[in-house]
């Protein structure tokens, strides 16, 4: 994605022409609804993403091929579950699949970050989720280059991190 | 804004676990010797995993408006014929 500068949006939009399909047919294979087949693909582009940008992926087959095989193993996990087969991989793969059941208290949290700072909080995103390096984030965010951009997100860190450990203290409920 | 005391830069590090192995035992022995470094490399840690879970909403957010577009926009009605006709047998 990066390569080819591609949007995310484009890059998503190819991926559910492209990838989709295949997910889908081997759901219904399997019994499943089409909605099911969406919330399946839609964890396998997050995790597919989150590898990808963290350069943790070699793909070895095209990408519509990773991503049916992840969607397979997500899809075979979460049988396993509802048949109540709670295995050690099942543990470790509900970090990505259960994200939504956040807390309350970290959506809170969140949202409060969210009015605190807004920028500070993208330019910590560009950073430590999607993974772009200094010079991508000085351009982003019309710093005058890499140093400036180190210096900046370094301040947000420290921005930030005060306000949670504040409003953590302040408010018992948010900590989690 | 008050700023801390510690080098937010190395805290980084240390979380990212890009130091390198003589520093990261100096660190350790720092947070041993030093409750106020412990608490602020878990306060930061704790920034860490707030901003990774908003990465990962507002790109599920991405994701679920794409799906929305390919779901509902014409120009993408065979695509949906395709589909559906998969779940209709």
């Amino acid at each position: 994605m990066k390569a080819t500068n591609e949007t995310r949006e484009d890059w998503l939009t190819r991926l559910y022409l492209t990838a989709f399909p295949n997910v889908a047919r081997h759901i219904a294979k399997q019994g499943g609804s089409l909605d099911e087949a969406k919330d399946v693909f839609q964890d396998a582009l997050v995790i597919y993403y989150e590898k990808a940008v963290a350069g943790n992926l070699q793909l070895t087959h095209s990408e519509q091929a990773y991503l049916l095989g992840i969607a397979k193993h997500i899809w075979y996990h979460q049988q396993q579950k509802q048949k109540g087969r709670v295995s050690e991989e099942i543990l470790n793969f509900k970090d990505i699949a259960e994200e939504e059941f956040l807390q309350p208290s970290t959506n809170r949290l969140l949202r409060y970050l969210e009015t605190a700072g807004q920028k500070c909080m993208d330019m910590l995103q560009a950073f430590y989720y999607d993974k772009q390096n200094m010079k991508e984030i000085a351009e982003r965010f019309g710093l005058s280059g890499e140093r400036s951009a180190t210096v900046q997100k370094h301040k947000c860190l420290e921005k930030v991190r005060n306000n949670v450990k504040e409003k953590s203290l302040t408010y018992e409920d948010f900590c989690v | 804004m008050k700023t801390s005391a510690f080098n937010t830069g190395e805290i980084d590090s240390y979380l990212l676990q890009q130091l390198p192995p003589g520093n990261k035992l100096v660190f350790d022995a720092k947070l041993m010797l030093c409750p106020e470094l412990l608490e602020t490399v878990e306060w930061q840690r704790k920034v860490h995993h707030l901003v990774q879970l908003r990465g990962r909403q507002q790109f599920k957010a991405q994701i679920n408006a794409v799906e929305q577009t390919v779901f509902s926009m014409p120009e993408y009605s065979s695509f949906r014929q395709k589909l559906w006709r998969l779940f209709s047998k």
